[in-house]
């Protein structure tokens, strides 16, 4: 028995080609994933970037707080749909001139859009949003049905 | 020491300085950098640091961006969602040498630092005529 070179090339072009074709499909599902989703008809925009969000549950009232810099505090929308709790917005680009060049590009540019679900209902036209620092705070104080209680129960 | 805009910036020409390791958490903060015709622009993201905490210092060779959060209050509340580090920030960047250091602007606003860093004149570009 002799013996043959491997080449590694000659192995490619007798590839099957169905794997072939499952690795452009994967290529794609990445590609897809990475530009954050395809635009489906009725989307409002995609979506480029998610800020950091901390919500806190207390006895009255829930606290949302986001991470916004630089975001223009009239390019945010905050709105409530029953339990949802959704914060959008757009960032946009503050460069000076155009006669500048990039060194380093970090922070995130572009539309961005968040939604919460909360655990109880909130008192829809008691919610308060203010922006300061960069950081949005929203108050949702709880509805009084959603409030807890104490029961004492009696035990017989 | 020039206080040429709302936030300090501090001169250390001290070079043998010695960095102590900061006792106090911090997260890098995300920054971009842009070159102009006649200066050098930072913008640093963070969100949350309070306009009086934040320090720039200068040396030889580096820029120095410190600066805290307020403290979050957390108590009697339960956490949903924490992605938030909520401590200080702090990054330092290397410089050049045709840095005007006498001339630094720095503006904090909507929770992002502005730097420009003015450059001296042999680093701006210049226009030469053909005789």
């Amino acid at each position: 028995m002799s013996l043959v070179r491997w080449n590694p090339v000659r192995d490619l072009a007798t590839f099957p080609s169905d794997i072939v074709s499952m690795q452009k499909e994967i290529n794609h599902m990445f590609d897809r994933f990475f530009r954050g989703g395809t635009l489906e008809e009725g989307d409002i925009m995609p979506t480029t970037w998610l800020p950091a969000v901390d919500l806190v549950e207390k006895d009255n009232e829930f606290v949302a707080k986001v991470e916004l810099p630089g975001v223009n505090k009239d390019d945010v929308k905050i709105t409530l749909q029953e339990n949802i709790l959704t914060i959008r917005g757009e960032k946009k680009e503050e460069k000076e001139t155009k006669e500048s060049s990039y060194h380093r590009l970090e922070r995130s540019y572009g539309s961005f859009q968040r939604s919460f679900t909360l655990p109880t209902t909130v008192k829809a036209d008691k919610v308060e949003a203010q922006y300061k620092d960069g950081i949005l705070t929203i108050n949702l104080p709880k509805a009084e049905e959603a409030k807890r209680k104490q029961i004492e129960v009696k035990v017989r | 020491m020039s206080t040429n805009n709302d936030v300090t910036v501090v001169q250390q020409d001290n070079t043998a300085m010695i960095r102590k390791p900061d006792p106090v958490a911090t997260v890098t903060p995300l920054a971009d950098i842009y070159e102009t015709p006649d200066a050098y622009v930072l913008l640093l993201d963070m969100p949350g640091a309070t306009k009086d905490s934040i320090s720039i210092t200068m040396d030889q060779s580096t820029l120095v961006i410190r600066a805290s959060v307020e403290g979050y209050v957390r108590e009697n509340a339960t956490l949903l969602f924490n992605e938030i580090p909520g401590v200080g920030f702090q990054r330092t960047f290397n410089l050049t040498d045709g840095i005007d250091r006498d001339n630094v602007d720095a503006r904090y606003e909507n929770g992002v630092l502005m730097v420009k860093l003015l450059k001296k004149e042999e680093l701006k570009p210049r226009e030469i005529r053909i005789q």
